[in-house]
């Protein structure tokens, strides 16, 4: 009896050091599978289709293409969701097993990798004449190198119903507004025909986040000016830094919003106008298409945000640009930069456009040779005429949380004003500061306000 | 010699073994919880005294615990768990007062029965996105109450600051009623009838029935509901904040793991302050779950 037990004791440990030692055995084998023999493998995580709708088939397509011209390299795509895009790559390149390739959100969203060592400058992986044509924006750059290609572009601004407009009296020379008494005009005739005059939707905070890009930028003289309010050279309560808190609080004031912005996410809100519900909503302009599916192309227009601010940047298109880097620890950087050039040859950039419909980041195509209806070369203009980045980019995401998304929240249950906004949002930053102190030094060196 | 059912019948005596066979016949299951709930609670702990970047960061001492109690943000966090607090008095006495009516197995008992437990058994993100859609300012609530006329309390549930926390606080005593209700019920089809019978012979109307035989008899299962809830509302709650309302408007809705997860996802602006933060509701909650325990076997003793 003793003995039948003693023997199953050490049976069961046996089992136990086998299937440890098969655990660890397994993980070496893969390690050694990045030595360059057979096929290379590359897994490419991305994001994008919330945004721009058949970015999947298009990357499909693009994938089976540069598999048949390269046979010996496969692609793996790995759709990622929103709330995870970013913070997966750098858990995934903490504990060494980042994918080869990886979307990008332009400024902070990539910038934090690449201070952490996590993604590769592509510098010396893509001509230099080539990478140019990429089309990644000046957030992309640390300490003169380039950290990310475009892949696609990204106009943000208003839309507007025409019908609407037309049905409230509003004349044709205020056909979008322009400047802000024009705005307020516009609200108001809307309003008095019973028409909700802005559409939102506050509960998620991202509304909040692409109003600051909107407004704040219209006090700036250069997008550096944002990095300077990060790292404490100026401050928020500065009227000219919270003006456009102040002009959100006026609107809601004046009820220019509809009344359950607080109850809806950023979506919802942007569907009010689809639905006619609402005259105009902020929005990013690859939805144009889907809101003209719904009211016909010929009652859609689309406009920067009225004037308001004194800053040289005032009145201009926000532009950005989502795009794609290499991981530093890729096994494969040459096979992955390859990939990238072949994403941004002429066909597929041509097939995003004619798939996706979303500019490709290609400063070699253009637009004016296949763009056709009015919307999208009235957004053409904003990339190949004068506009501003995306600002929020170059602001650290504990003010997103804390500030940008909660701001119209307080301000539409009447709970606050916007100079107590700028009062916390000085106080956000300065204890971000005082927390992270390297991070502050690396924004200084990225924004160049040493 | 065999028991009742013809299996062998064991005494302690009967069964010989050194003293360290049965800690060797534990060890691999040991070994296994070791690393599955040890090693992270250690670099939870080594996280909260590092400015963590990537995996690692330089050692910092206690300022992450300094930075997390100075926090306005973490400071309403708080407030708000210790305010859903109020749920577990409410749970218990409607999961009693439900348990004790079904256990008078009035008509269709078995269908009240299932109704009042379905909740329970659904996810979280589930009842999360339907009610943010019947609690919208527009949403099916509101209409019904605007249709019979009652406009004056269609109010903006999930988006008014001065509601939205009793708001998500009725839709988890709503989700979390059915488990102290069948742990109730199941505890009172084991009392006797006898009891129950003397009671009606006495004269005991409802209530002093409810009041002098039904809680006594559910004292335990009563504390360990109570015990389960603190926890819950405590650190359990993060799933309903984010579905429902991601802590808003505003910070209204703000709780402790909300807060720690904006502190380690979304590019992870500073994971140290968030395992600092996890380590005072790890303590806290150790300290409860003590504290009532050690208040159990106290009252236990007495008895």
């Amino acid at each position: 009896m003793k003995k039948a037990r003693f023997v199953l004791l050490v049976g069961f440990a046996l089992l136990l050091v086998f299937s440890f030692s098969f655990l660890f055995a397994g993980k070496g084998e893969k390690a050694g599978g990045g030595k360059a023999e057979g096929p290379v493998e590359l897994v490419f995580w991305w994001w994008g289709e919330q945004e721009a709708v058949g970015l999947e088939v298009w990357l499909n397509e693009t994938v089976t293409l540069f598999e048949a011209e390269y046979p010996n390299i496969k692609i793996e795509t790995v759709l990622q969701a929103t709330e995870n895009v970013i913070d997966d790559f750098t858990t995934a390149s903490a504990a060494g097993t980042p994918p080869d390739l990886q979307y990008l959100w332009n400024g902070i969203y990539h910038m934090e990798n690449v201070w952490l060592g996590y993604i590769e400058p592509l510098d010396d992986w893509i001509p230099a004449d080539e990478l140019e044509d990429m089309w990644a924006s000046d957030l992309s750059f640390y300490e003169g190198k380039q950290y990310r290609a475009g892949w696609y572009l990204l106009p943000m601004g208003w839309a507007y119903n025409k019908k609407l407009f037309k049905d409230a009296g509003i004349p044709a020379d205020m056909t979008p507004p322009e400047d802000l008494d024009e705005w307020w005009q516009v609200c108001e005739l809307l309003k008095q025909q019973g028409i909700t005059p802005i559409g939102a939707g506050f509960k998620d905070g991202f509304w909040g986040e692409w109003y600051t890009g909107h407004g704040l930028v219209q006090n700036e003289d250069h997008v550096s000016d944002t990095t300077k309010l990060v790292v404490g050279e100026y401050s928020w309560q500065d009227p000219r830094w919270h003006e456009h808190w102040v002009i959100l609080e006026n609107a809601i004031k004046a009820g220019y919003f509809n009344e359950d912005a607080n109850s809806l996410d950023l979506y919802p809100g942007i569907d009010l106008i689809k639905t006619g519900d609402a005259a105009m909503v902020q929005t990013i302009l690859t939805l144009i298409p889907d809101i003209e599916s719904y009211l016909g192309a010929e009652n859609v227009g689309i406009m920067p945000m009225p004037k308001f601010g004194r800053g040289k940047l005032a009145g201009k298109p926000v532009v950005d640009v989502q795009g794609v880097g290499i991981s530093s620890q890729s096994k494969h950087k040459k096979e992955a930069a390859e990939f990238i050039r072949f994403m941004h040859r002429p066909d597929r950039s041509t097939a995003l456009w004619e798939q996706v419909h979303v500019f490709p980041a290609n400063k070699n195509w253009k637009g004016e040779d296949y763009v056709r209806d009015a919307n999208s070369l009235e957004q053409w203009k904003w990339f190949t005429g004068d506009n501003t980045g995306y600002i929020p980019n170059m602001i650290a995401w504990t003010f997103d949380a804390e500030i940008m998304y909660t701001a119209p929240q307080i301000l539409m249950a009447g709970e606050t004003t916007a100079a107590e906004i700028a009062a916390n949002a000085d106080d956000v930053m300065e204890r971000w500061r005082e927390e992270n102190p390297d991070l502050l030094e690396s924004h200084k060196k990225w924004a160049g306000v040493d | 010699m065999r028991g009742p059912c013809g299996s062998p019948s064991y005494t302690r005596k009967m069964i010989k073994y050194k003293w360290w066979q049965p800690l060797l016949y534990l060890t691999p299951m040991g070994v296994v919880l070791l690393f599955v709930y040890g090693y992270p609670l250690v670099r939870v702990f080594d996280f909260s005294t590092r400015r963590i970047r990537g995996a690692s960061g330089p050692f910092i001492g206690l300022d992450n615990f300094r930075f997390v109690l100075r926090n306005p943000v973490f400071h309403d966090a708080v407030r708000h768990n210790l305010f859903l607090l109020v749920g577990v008095p409410i749970l218990v006495i409607l999961a009693l007062i439900f348990a004790s009516l079904l256990f008078e197995q009035p008509r269709g008992w078995k269908f009240y029965r299932f109704s009042l437990f379905l909740p329970y058994i659904l996810a979280v993100p589930v009842v999360g996105v339907v009610f943010s859609y019947l609690l919208m300012l527009n949403g099916a609530l509101n209409e019904i109450l605007r249709a019979v006329r009652l406009d004056v309390f269609a109010l903006d549930w999930l988006g008014s600051p001065k509601i939205a926390l009793k708001s998500v606080l009725a839709i988890i005593i709503w989700k979390e009623m059915g488990f102290g209700i069948v742990l109730f019920f199941a505890r009172l089809m084991s009392v006797s009838e006898e009891i129950y019978d003397a009671a009606k012979i006495d004269g005991a109307n409802w209530w002093q029935t409810l009041w002098f035989i039904t809680i006594p008899q559910l004292k335990i299962v009563i504390e360990f509901f109570a015990i389960v809830t603190i926890i819950n509302l405590l650190s359990w709650v993060f799933a309903y904040v984010y579905v429902i309302s991601r802590g808003g408007p505003g910070t209204s809705t703000q709780v402790i793991e909300l807060w720690i997860f904006n502190k380690v996802a979304h590019g992870a602006p500073n994971p140290g302050m968030g395992a600092a933060a996890s380590v005072m509701l790890f303590a806290v909650t150790i300290v409860l779950i003590f504290t009532l325990l050690k208040l159990r076997l106290s009252v236990g003793e007495d008895e």
